[in-house]
């Protein structure tokens, strides 16, 4: 085909296209992802017995407001990373200060606590099934990350594949969170962030193959 | 270039409003800065050049999504242009035949994946034949001699000269066709 053919073609696809479409597809893909995540966890998991119960305490609502402020600031890296120049600029520190956060809060906890009480207070009673149901919770909205990308532009794709694999990995925390029946810090900071990251690193080593254009 | 950039960028804006004619008229005006663009830095076969055009205009097109209006979109455009060729070399995997002024600062500009460059080029190179293929590796990735190579594998140095070039034929062909299946 010449370029001047192809330039016609194209030329005559001109859907508009609505402001900030690009976050709005990936919110969508976001959606459809944690759909699917949840129906997986219902699935499996299920939800704690104690949910009602629990709902009264506030661990109950960190472990959301940790979680979703990564999403948030997820939705901003990688709305950044999906345009060609790929900077992320003040997205970053966004996205660290949550982690920062909570990492505070888990020092704090474990110098009030006595000495003995420490360990569990890491370890919990869940400790590697969390990790690991956060990283198998992350794959179906990574997938659908892996979609919304296809509309946009990322020129630096393992970067880009990493903070699609956090925001995965926090998106999958959240809803964990349903079943989670820990209430420390110093667990959420350890296990919930291992999870968390366990998925950005396998987002950055697929990223260059699935994102590639 | 201001000029060019206020225009273009408007016609982006409209053509994003959904009007058709601005937008054909966009891609018009970007396929010739484009042209420029890649026969300066590319050089030998004017169809290499004219691939990647087209390749862009496509990514353009298709992407269109990814432009934030508030931002200046020749930058915008020709990353994308940059990174186009950037994954054509690396396709080729080959040293290129042309001096290139600003390949460092390119390449400096943007994360390279030696890993899944190395991948895709054993994979390419998998359905070559042996000789074809000891050769490509040995000259081109290893960096071996003519000499060396023919001496390592027992053929002439015009054998191995002549099967890298056959190779690197085929290659490219098998290149260009799957970017067209790609597309």
């Amino acid at each position: 085909m010449g370029t001047d053919d192809l330039i016609a073609v194209l030329g005559m696809q001109a859907a508009p296209v609505p402001r900030h479409a690009a976050v709005r597809r990936l919110c969508l893909a976001l959606v459809v992802g944690g759909v699917v995540a949840l129906g997986l966890l219902l699935a499996t998991l299920g939800v704690r017995p104690d949910i009602a119960a629990a709902s009264a305490t506030a661990p109950f609502w960190m472990k959301w407001m940790f979680t979703l402020s990564l999403v948030a600031a997820g939705i901003a890296v990688v709305g950044r990373l999906g345009q060609p120049d790929g900077r992320i600029g003040w997205t970053g520190a966004v996205l660290a200060t949550p982690f920062a956060i909570v990492a505070m809060m888990a020092v704090g906890e474990l110098m009030l606590a006595p000495e003995q009480l420490r360990k569990g207070l890491i370890l919990g009673q869940t400790a590697p099934r969390c990790a690991v149901s956060i990283l198998v919770l992350s794959a179906p909205v990574f997938a659908a990350c892996v979609w919304a990308f296809r509309r946009q532009a990322p020129t630096r794709l393992r970067r880009a594949g990493a903070a699609a694999g956090v925001l995965s990995g926090a998106l999958g925390a959240a809803v964990y969170a349903f079943s989670c029946p820990e209430s420390s810090a110093a667990f959420m900071i350890t296990w919930y962030t291992g999870g968390i990251l366990a998925a950005g690193v396998l987002g950055g080593l697929v990223g260059p193959r699935l994102l590639r254009w | 270039m201001k000029a060019a950039e206020d225009r273009l960028r408007s016609l982006m804006i409209q053509g994003l409003d959904g009007d058709a004619a601005s937008h054909t008229r966009l891609l018009r005006e970007l396929s010739i800065l484009l042209r420029g663009f890649y026969s300066r830095r590319f050089g030998g076969d004017p169809a290499d050049a004219e691939d990647l055009v087209q390749e862009t205009l496509i990514a353009v097109h298709t992407r269109r999504e990814s432009y934030d209006p508030s931002k200046p979109f020749t930058s915008w455009a020709f990353t994308m242009a940059r990174y186009k060729m950037i994954d054509e070399f690396r396709r080729r995997g080959l040293r290129l035949t042309t001096p290139i002024d600003d390949v460092d600062e390119l390449f400096a500009d943007d994360e390279i994946e030696p890993a899944s460059a190395a991948m895709d080029l054993d994979r390419l190179l998998q359905g070559l034949p042996a000789q074809q293929r000891a050769a490509i590796q040995q000259v081109k990735i290893e960096g071996l001699s003519i000499e060396e190579a023919a001496a390592r594998s027992g053929l002439s140095p015009s054998n191995v000269k002549i099967s890298i070039h056959r190779g690197l034929k085929t290659l490219l062909a098998r290149v260009r066709k799957d970017a067209r299946v790609g597309n």
